[in-house]
Formats: structure tokens, C-alpha cells, sequence
């Protein structure tokens, strides 16, 4: 068709191997993102591997409770006789005679299932509602709003303790609880990306098509919105462990967690607070844990706000 | 004459200003303020003016991508002013529109393909992913792209091929009709004329009719049968190209050509200035809005909006006065 | 403003600012951007040297090493920038700034990047001399300049004639009051907001930049350059945001200082019409290298390389109308991989088989006019 056809530029050969090549170059270039990416892949893998890690007979310790009894150079004079210090156990035993590091592993895959299924679940809100409040605009836009700011407004623990106390101490429940006051941060944050997104000259030319509303939003809009929301759901992951584990510490959680025959951090981490002179161990270790999951997250997520960073990009 | 394949009679679209605490409009935007002009089937007609006066939102209007304030606007002799949502989509398959930022103007997240075979599928043109394909290779063919190029994102692309690619997302579903909004603003000179041949080919190929929104006159002369010259909304003055360049009538198109630099120092003369800024067009001054402008200007024209004339033979300004630039007579115009 | 010495005049047509054999690079994770190769041409005294060429031709680099002002990511690899026959490039950070302050000015684009937006457009041409002390001097004789004029015109005021001695007595070098020095600096910032002719300059002193049109932000631009009366002003793509009406403004602005200030200017442009408009001499740039200097008219009128032949023969013009426009294939390329021997040749419509592999150098073909082609 035309006298010179194509023959305008040779653009560097990208395509996804230079773009991933890059995205690790800039992963790469700050020391604490790879410490985060490291802690968070880790965290995720002990959680798959938990019952491989842990033997299905490992319950109370016998060996460990044989050593520790009547010897108090070794149990230091702890009033709960089931109680073993490291190094008799890696991390030693809890107030069962569990071993602590056993304990620990199985309640990774808890905790992190319930954080990942508050994350999710406040995405999928996040995107409906804040993507239609964005784009729609006008009443439903001020509906949706007005009701996230009613959220807003309570906080998070506090509407998280009074629905538990009124719907009854469950797993489900807690999950409830904490997404409740979670998922209004979503549609701020899709609806605010919806917002500025709509206004790009793309979706001028996808309505001069004829693209209808609904393929606008969810095949373009929604799509080019998600690099954000990936972001936050990550450093999400790690605050949301630390708040269930915090309720779960202030003694809002199921009876089988709180008993302790299902372990998990916060739990852990409460018995222990019973111990805090006699055996530090028992709030230390568990406590380190949630630390080192959340901060992972986060850390991976501020990696990712820079891999994802447009101004970094094109 | 041919027909008029669009047609737009005073047409205004103006933007609500909301102000104060409670959203209250406090005035508007007269982006568009009684445009009028027509296209005839397979012209070129060039819409030139300063940023800011209206060319943009007039192209939008026409496309109905926004609803008009006022005026009506007609195409292929039919009344469409008031079609929207689902009755304007049979619209959107006979006109199309070219953005003027290429590297924003395509969603970066689809390949060529899906980008090319979007608009086949939103209007039911291809009866198989197959013949889409197919389809979508010819175009990038047509637009001077070979269809390797089809699996790549728009971020491989330089900012010529990106305008390619987005003609020939314009030319996907067939259309009569297609708005090109400054289409060669952001690229380089060299590159410029390469689309501008390519627009141009493709016109002749497929007998399409282009509304060519341009700032560049230079550009304009070169691929517009027609021009219509805006001024804060409103079309000042519209008249055959040469006609145009030779012997503007209305005294701001002579302003606007005698400023634009020449590029050949053996013709170097003093620019012409105009003195000042487009003023805005929230507060219009009633009379002729050109007139804080115009050197020509006389106490009548600060009373009386002009009216469009003809002055000659396809020529039309609206000034009320037909003057002679060499002597700087002035005939009154009634 | 000032007038020019014997001295002066008779250096006319010697190179104020010489640039010999320019290599920058940029460090990025892709590789090595060659940015630019050998860059060589020189501006002489008081002219108006227009520095043209596509988009990523290296236009901007040039100006941004001259001035020093290079980004973190840049090495030069090579070359001089010598400025009245001082390197620039073997400055000390210190030394440069200084230089940079006293004797090279910018003025870019996009005027809001380099306009603070909350302090009004007046202060901040003052804030330029007051901020540092090597304008104190200046700013000084520059009032006694004044004053004596305002004598020669009739007698002075008590209060002149106070100010007179007080800044008489005042050795050089010694450090004027804060009040004073504004004062000055204020008078002569209002001076200059005159000479670029805008409008109101009283009124528009106290305005914000935010409340100035496009055109008035590039003449405070403009402005704050020529305040420091610099003998290089480097213009780059000034007039392209703007508005033809509104570029004829400045262009006629730039054509009048042109009798009025010292400076030598490099007007930076893709825009052959703006060049032809105001400038003497033009060198055209293509990928990092200088392809051809030469006087404006022989430039236009007999184009030696092919890039300058294809780059005049493809813009459009606004006074004849061409069927066909001819374009230059391809576009500008790539600089972490810039072509071997000739970086044009993969567009150049004249190529034969010795353009890959040789590197051709600039050479003088007929007096004043030099092109870097294996044709010539
Ligand atoms: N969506 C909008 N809302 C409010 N004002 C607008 C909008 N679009 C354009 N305008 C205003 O309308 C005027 C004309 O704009 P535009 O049509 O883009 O001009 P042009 O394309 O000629 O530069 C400008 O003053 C602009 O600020
Ligand atoms: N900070 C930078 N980092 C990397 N490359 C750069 C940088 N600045 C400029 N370049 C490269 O240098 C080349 C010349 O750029 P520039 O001088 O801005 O071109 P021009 O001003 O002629 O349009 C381009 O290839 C550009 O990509
Ligand atoms: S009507 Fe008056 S002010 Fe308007 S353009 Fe004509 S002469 Fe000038
Ligand atoms: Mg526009
Ligand atoms: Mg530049």
C-alpha cells in the first residue's frame, strides 16, 4: 500500500522475556525486597509442606516430656510440668509438651488461609463494587461510597470483636469479621484506579467502536487496574495475619483454636503470654513467626509497587 | 456540489462548570458554541484553530461520544443528534475515529490482533475466529504493518506504527466515515508524512471521507480539499483550500496563516503577530468574538454576533465585513 | 541592554562556545545508549544557531552537556565543550556551577517544570541574583549605571543621591544588605520582565504562574535567563507547546532582543520553519552526530546530505501544496545499537557499499558549509 512499508524502527526485540528480564532487574536492585520475596515464598512453602514437615503422629512429646520432668536444671522451675525449653526441642515444648517448632509449622498453613481468603474475597468486592461505583458514577457511585465510609468509620478490631461476640466463635466467622472491615479499602482503591483509568484515550476509541459498557469495564478498565490492587493484596497478606493473630491473642477465637488442639499463631502466642517469665520462649517463637510472615508480604509488596511502578515502566 | 454526508447546523456543546460547596453549576464551557459546516461524501475537510477552540470536542459530537447541548447534527441525511447507548451502536460501524496520542490511544494490555478483531466481534462482522484473523491480517497489511505484527503490544511499537495500528483499527469495521483528531501531531516530520500518504491512499482505495482536525495549516494544505477555520467554538470562516491559503476572508484566518513560519529563508518576511491569548471561552463577549482581536474591529462589532456569509462562491466567514487586506478597505457585508 | 565594546565587536564571528568532538552515554539496564558520537560545530559571537533534527537525535543531550546538567545515568566518554576557550567538561563541580550560573542559560519546553508554583513569577527572576553572590557586584553597577544616567537627565533626588553614596562606598566584594540586595534585584527582574515585552509588567510581577498563559510562562522563562546576562542561551523546543499565534509572538520576541542582548543563542528545534525564521547558521543533527553545519540560506538552498535533503523535502508547507509528500523510510533508530560506518544508511536513499562500514567525518566542502557524508 505504501511506497515504504514498515520499515520505521527497530525497537529493541522486547516482548515477555525482556519484560520479566526487567521486572527482576528492578526486584532485584533492592536488598530488602529479595529478603521479602525470600520470607514470603518461604512462608507459603512451609505452609503446603506443613504435614509433610510434621509427622501425623506428632502430638504430645513423650521423649521430650521424659527429659524435662522432675529436672529442674533443665526445666528451669516451671510451674506447668509440661513445659521444655529449647534446646530439648528446637524450639522447645509448649504448655502441652508439644514440640513448639511443630506447632508452629501447622499453624502456618491456618493462618495464611485465612488471611489469603480475606485478601481474595476483598478483591472480588473490591473489583465489583469499586468498578462499577468508578465507572457508573452518578448515585451508585455515591451509595457504594457512602456505605464504604460507614466502614471506614468503626474500627477495624473493634467491629471485628462485636461481630464475633454476637455471631458466635468460628473460623468462618472470623474470617467474616476481619473482611468486613477489610474489603472497603478495595473499592476505594479499584474504584480510584477505575476513575483515572476511564479517562485514557483507549477507552474514547473503545467506545467509538461500539464496545458496550460491561466489555469496557471488565475486558479493558478492570484489567489495566489490577497491578495496584496486586500490590496492596500483598502487603495486605501480612497485615491481615496480623490482625486475625491479634484477635485470636485477645481471646476472640473458635473454641478449638482457643483450647489449643488446633494450632495457630495468635493462639500460640497467648499461651505463651502466660509463661512470659518463666519460659519467653513460648510468646518468642511464635511471635517471630507472625513477624516474619507479615513483614515478608509487605516487603514483597513494596517490591512489587516498584516492578509495577509505571513511571519505571514503558 | 456533492451531497453532504455529514452535516452540522449550529451545534454547541457546552460543559457544565460545578462550583461551591454544593456542586452548584456556576457556568459553562462553550467549547463548541453554533458550529455549523458539512462534509461532503469523500472530501477531506480540515478543521484548523488554536488549542482550546473547540476542535477536539467538536469531533467528539459529531461521533456522538458526547450528547450535544444543542444544534443538530446529520448523517447520510439522517437525524442523529439524539441517538445513544445501544441505538448509536449501527452508528459506530460507519464512523470511526484516529486519536491524536498514539502511544495512549490503544489498550496496553492487547496484542494487535485482539485489538484489530474487537470491533469484528462488537458488531458481528466475522463468522469464525478464523475469518477475523484473517480480516485482521489484511488490515495490518493495508496499513503498511506485515502480519508478524499482529501478536506484538503496543509498547513494541514506535509512535508511527502505533498510528498504523490504530487506522487500521479504525478501518476493522468498514466504516464511510472517519474523524482524524491531529492524527500526526505527536510523530516526527519524516514519519508525518508517511501516515499522511497513508492516509491518503487508503482514502482513495476505499472512498472514505475524512473530518481532518489539525493546528498545523501546513499539514492541512496538503490533504484537505475544504477547510473550516474555528474560532472559540464557532466556525469563522470555511472555504476550498486554495481559495483558503490565497486569499483568506475573515481577518483571523488571516492572522493564523500569515503567522505560521515558512520553512525557506529566501521567503522570510516578519510574521504577522496577533497580539494575545485565545481568550476563554467561559465568558463569551457578545458581538463578534474575535474582536479584542482584530485590528479590523469597529464599534458595531462589539454588537453584532456576524452572521455566516458568503463572500464568494464556496467561501463563508462570519465577519461583518468583507474587507480588502492590501488597501484595508472594508465593505460592509448584508 | 549594555553596549558593546570595540573589543566585542571586533571578536565578532569568533566562536564563543566551541564543541569538539562531544561523546555522551547513558547507563541503562538494556545497554549502553550511544546518545551522542562526535558532536562538533561552534557558536559564534552573537548569533542565533539553530540545532535541528528528528525527535532523539541527541538535540537535548547536546544542550543538557553544555550546561552541565547531565542525569545521574550519563557518562561523557570524550570531547571538549570549551566555552571562550575554558573547558568546561574539566571543571570542578563547583567551578561549573558558577560558570553555569554567570555564563550559560536555559530555557526548556515545558516552563512549569523549572517555575516554582507558589512564588510569584517576579520574585522568582529576582530570587535568581539574589540567591547568589556573583551577581551582587553587577547588580550594583548596574544601579550606579542607573543613577548616573538618571543624572545626565537632570539632577537626582536627595534619596538617589544618598543611595548613590551609600552604594559607592561600598568596596567590591562586600556583602550588601539583604534589603538592598532585593531591592536591586527586584528593580532589574522588572527591567527584564519589560525587555521580553510582558504585558503589564507591574501587575504581572506579583502574578503566579499558574495564572499566566502559555506564552507569558515561556517569556518569564526567557526572562529568568537573560537575567544573569549569560553569553550562551540555550533554547530548547521553546516554542513547540505553543500555539502558532502565540510561537509568532515569540520568535518576533527572540528577532528583537537579538540587537539588545549580549548573549550568542542555540535555538533547539525539529521545526525547519521556526529555524529558517530567525536563525544565521544551522547544524542538523541525526542520531548523535553532527551531519551537516551551514549558513541558513546555503543550508535550505543547496542541502548536501541526504538526511538534510530528505528532512526538507518531507515538511509540509503551509505556502504550496504537494500531491504526494516524500517521506524518509524507516525512523530514527535505536542508540543502544546505532548503526555501523554511517548511522543514516539504513535509511539513506543515496547509500552504496562503503556507507556501512566507514564512519564518515564532517568535512568542509565549500567555505562555511560541512557535511559528514562518504559522498562528498
Ligand atoms: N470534558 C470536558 N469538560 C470540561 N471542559 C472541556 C472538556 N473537554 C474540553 N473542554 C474545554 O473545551 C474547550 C475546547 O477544548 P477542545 O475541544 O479540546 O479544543 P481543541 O481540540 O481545539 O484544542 C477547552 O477550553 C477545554 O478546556
Ligand atoms: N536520561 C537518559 N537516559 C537514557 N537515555 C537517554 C536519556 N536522555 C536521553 N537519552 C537518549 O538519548 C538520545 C537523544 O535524546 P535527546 O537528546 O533527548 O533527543 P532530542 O532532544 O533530539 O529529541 C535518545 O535516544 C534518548 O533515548
Ligand atoms: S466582525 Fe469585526 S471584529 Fe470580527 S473579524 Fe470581522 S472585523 Fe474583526
Ligand atoms: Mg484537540
Ligand atoms: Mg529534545
Amino acid at each position: 500500500m505504501d511506497a515504504e512499508p514498515n520499515s520505521e524502527e527497530q525497537m529493541p526485540k522486547s516482548g515477555a522475556m525482556a519484560d520479566l528480564r526487567y521486572s527482576l532487574h528492578l526486584m532485584s536492585r533492592n536488598k530488602l525486597v529479595l529478603v521479602g520475596s525470600v520470607l514470603a515464598t518461604g512462608s507459603i512453602l512451609v505452609a503446603l509442606l506443613a504435614h509433610v514437615l510434621v509427622p501425623a503422629s506428632a502430638t504430645v512429646d513423650d521423649r521430650a516430656l521424659r527429659i524435662c520432668w522432675n529436672n529442674p536444671l533443665i526445666n528451669w522451675n516451671i510451674p506447668s510440668v509440661n513445659v521444655c525449653p529449647p534446646p530439648v526441642r528446637p524450639l522447645g515444648t509448649d504448655a502441652y509438651g508439644r514440640n513448639l517448632l511443630q506447632m508452629i509449622i501447622l499453624a502456618v498453613p491456618l493462618d495464611l488461609s485465612i488471611a489469603l481468603e480475606i485478601v481474595a474475597s476483598a478483591v472480588v468486592i473490591g473489583i465489583v463494587l469499586g468498578s462499577v461505583a468508578g465507572y457508573a458514577g452518578g448515585i451508585l457511585d455515591e451509595a457504594i461510597l457512602r456505605i464504604t465510609d460507614i466502614f471506614f468509620a468503626v474500627p477495624g478490631i473493634l467491629l471485628a470483636i462485636v461481630l464475633m461476640t454476637v455471631l458466635g466463635r468460628t473460623i468462618p466467622n472470623l474470617t467474616l469479621a476481619v473482611l468486613i472491615s477489610w474489603w472497603p479499602l478495595y473499592v476505594r482503591l479499584i474504584r480510584s484506579q477505575v476513575l483515572s483509568e476511564k479517562e485514557r484515550p483507549y477507552v474514547e476509541a473503545l467506545r467509538a467502536m461500539g464496545a458496550g459498557r460491561m466489555r469496557i469495564l471488565f475486558r479493558h478498565i478492570v484489567p489495566n487496574s489490577i497491578y495496584p490492587l496486586i500490590v496492596q493484596a500483598t502487603l495486605d497478606i501480612g497485615s491481615v495475619i496480623l490482625t486475625v493473630s491479634t484477635l485470636v491473642f485477645l481471646g476472640f477465637a473458635p473454641s478449638t483454636i482457643a483450647t489449643g488442639q488446633t494450632p495457630e499463631l495468635g493462639s500460640l502466642t497467648s499461651q505463651g503470654a502466660q509463661y512470659l517469665f518463666s519460659a519467653p520462649w513460648l510468646i518468642i517463637f511464635p511471635g517471630l513467626a507472625i513477624l516474619i510472615i507479615s513483614l515478608g508480604f509487605n516487603l514483597l509488596g513494596d517490591g512489587l509497587r516498584d516492578v509495577f511502578d509505571p513511571r519505571l515502566r514503558r | 456540489m456533492a451531497e453532504n454526508l455529514l452535516e452540522v447546523q449550529d451545534l454547541r456543546k457546552w460543559f457544565p462548570i460545578k462550583g461551591g460547596l454544593l456542586g452548584r453549576t456556576s457556568g459553562f464551557v462553550k467549547a463548541v458554541d453554533g458550529a455549523t459546516l458539512g462534509v461532503e461524501k469523500g472530501e477531506t475537510l480540515g478543521v484548523v484553530g488554536e488549542s482550546g477552540c473547540g476542535k477536539t470536542t467538536l469531533g467528539r459530537t459529531v461521533l456522538k461520544l458526547t450528547q450535544p447541548t444543542g444544534g443538530r447534527i446529520l448523517f447520510d441525511g439522517r437525524d442523529i443528534t439524539s441517538l445513544r447507548g445501544r441505538k448509536a451502536k449501527p452508528l459506530r460501524r460507519r464512523m470511526q475515529i484516529v486519536f491524536q496520542d498514539p502511544y495512549a490511544s490503544l489498550d496496553p494490555r492487547q496484542t494487535v490482533r485482539s485489538a484489530l478483531t474487537e470491533p469484528m466481534k462488537i458488531h458481528g462482522l466475522a463468522r469464525s475466529r478464523k475469518e477475523a484473523d484473517a480480516k485482521a491480517s489484511e488490515l495490518i497489511s493495508k496499513v503498511g504493518l506485515n502480519p508478524d505484527h499482529l501478536a506484538r503490544y503496543p509498547h513494541e511499537f514506535s509512535g508511527g506504527q502505533r498510528q498504523r495500528i490504530a487506522v487500521a483499527r479504525a478501518l476493522a469495521v468498514s466504516p464511510d466515515f472517519i474523524v482524524l483528531d491531529e492524527p500526526t501531531s505527536s510523530l516526527d516530520v519524516s514519519v508525518q508524512s508517511q501516515i499522511l500518504n497513508l492516509l491518503k491512499a487508503l482514502q482513495r482505495e476505499l472512498g472514505l471521507t475524512y473530518l481532518f482536525i489539525s493546528h498545523n495549516l501546513a499539514v492541512v494544505r496538503q490533504v484537505c480539499q475544504r477547510i473550516a477555520v474555528m474560532y472559540l467554538g464557532r466556525v469563522v470562516e470555511m472555504a476550498e483550500t486554495e481559495a483558503l491559503f490565497e486569499s483568506p476572508k475573515h481577518p483571523y484566518t488571516r492572522a493564523l496563516l500569515s503567522s505560521v513560519p515558512i520553512p525557506d529563508p529566501s521567503r522570510r518576511k516578519a510574521l504577522a503577530v496577533l497580539e494575545g491569548d485565545v481568550p476563554s471561552p467561559v465568558n463569551i463577549p457578545p458581538g463578534c468574538r474575535f474582536r479584542q482581536r482584530c485590528e479590523f474591529a469597529t464599534e458595531r462589532c462589539s454588537e453584532v454576533s456576524p452572521p455566516m456569509k458568503e463572500v464568494r462562491r464556496g467561501q463563508t466567514i462570519e465577519c461583518l465585513y468583507d474587507i480588502d487586506f492590501a488597501t484595508k478597505r472594508k465593505v460592509e457585508l448584508s | 541592554m549594555t553596549v558593546r565594546s570595540e573589543a566585542q565587536k571586533e571578536r565578532e564571528g569568533a566562536a564563543v562556545l566551541e564543541v569538539r568532538d562531544l561523546r555522551v552515554s547513558f547507563h541503562t539496564y538494556l545497554g549502553e545508549v550511544k546518545a551522542l558520537d562526535g558532536v562538533d560545530f561552534d557558536l559564534r559571537r552573537g548569533e542565533v544557531l539553530g540545532l535541528v533534527g528528528e525527535s532523539g537525535c541527541g538535540k537535548t543531550v547536546t544542550a543538557l552537556a553544555i550546561g552541565g546538567l547531565l542525569s545521574d545515568n550519563a557518562r561523557v566518554e570524550g570531547g571538549q565543550v570549551l566555552l571562550e576557550g575554558k573547558d568546561l567538561l574539566k571543571e570542578t563541580k563547583e567551578e561549573l556551577r558558577q560558570t553555569r550560573l554567570r555564563e550559560v542559560s536555559f530555557v526548556f519546553q515545558d516552563p512549569m517544570t523549572f517555575i516554582n508554583p507558589v512564588l510569584s513569577v517576579g520574585s522568582q527572576i529576582a530570587e535568581v541574583l539574589e540567591s547568589d553572590r556573583v551577581f551582587q557586584d553587577e547588580l550594583v553597577e548596574y544601579r550606579l549605571d542607573e543613577l548616573a544616567r538618571e543624572e545626565s537627565k537632570g539632577d537626582l533626588t536627595r534619596a538617589q543621591a544618598e543611595e548613590r553614596q551609600a552604594l559607592e562606598g561600598l568596596g567590591r566584594g562586600k556583602k550588601l544588605s539583604k534589603k538592598v540586595l532585593k531591592r536591586l534585584a527586584e528593580s532589574r527582574a522588572l527591567d527584564y520582565m519589560r525587555t521580553v515585552k510582558l504585558p503589564d509588567p507591574e501587575r504581572v510581577f506579583k502574578m503566579y504562574p499558574f495564572e499566566l498563559s502559555g506564552g507569558m510562562r515561556q517569556r518569564v522563562m526567557i526572562a529568568m535567563a537573560l537575567v544573569r546576562r549569560p553569553k550562551v542561551l540555550l533554547a530548547d523546543e521553546i516554542t513547540t507547546a505553543l500555539d502558532v499565534t502565540v510561537q509568532a509572538q515569540v520568535l518576533k520576541l527572540l528577532a528583537e532582543l537579538r540587537g539588545k542582548i549580549d548573549a550568542s543563542v542555540i535555538l533547539i528545534t525539529h521545526d525547519l520553519g521556526v529555524v529558517s525564521e530567525i536563525c544565521d547558521r544551522v547544524v542538523v543533527m541525526y542520531a548523535g552526530n553532527v551531519v551537516e553545519v551551514a549558513d541558513i540560506d546555503e543550508l535550505f538552498a543547496n542541502p548536501l546530505h541526504p538526511y538534510t535533503q530528505g528532512l526538507l523535502a518531507s515538511i509540509p508547507r503551509p505556502d504550496v501544496h504537494a500531491e504526494e509528500m516524500k517521506s524518509i523510510s524507516g525512523s530514527v533508530p535505536n542508540l543502544i545499537f546505532p548503526p555501523s560506518g554511517c548511522r543514516f544508511h539504513p535509511r539513506c536513499p543515496k547509500r552504496f557499499d562503503r556507507c556501512p562500514g566507514v564512519k564518515p567525518p564532517l568535512v568542509e566542502v565549500k567555505p562555511g558549509h560541512k557535511v559528514a557524508c562518504l559522498l562528498y
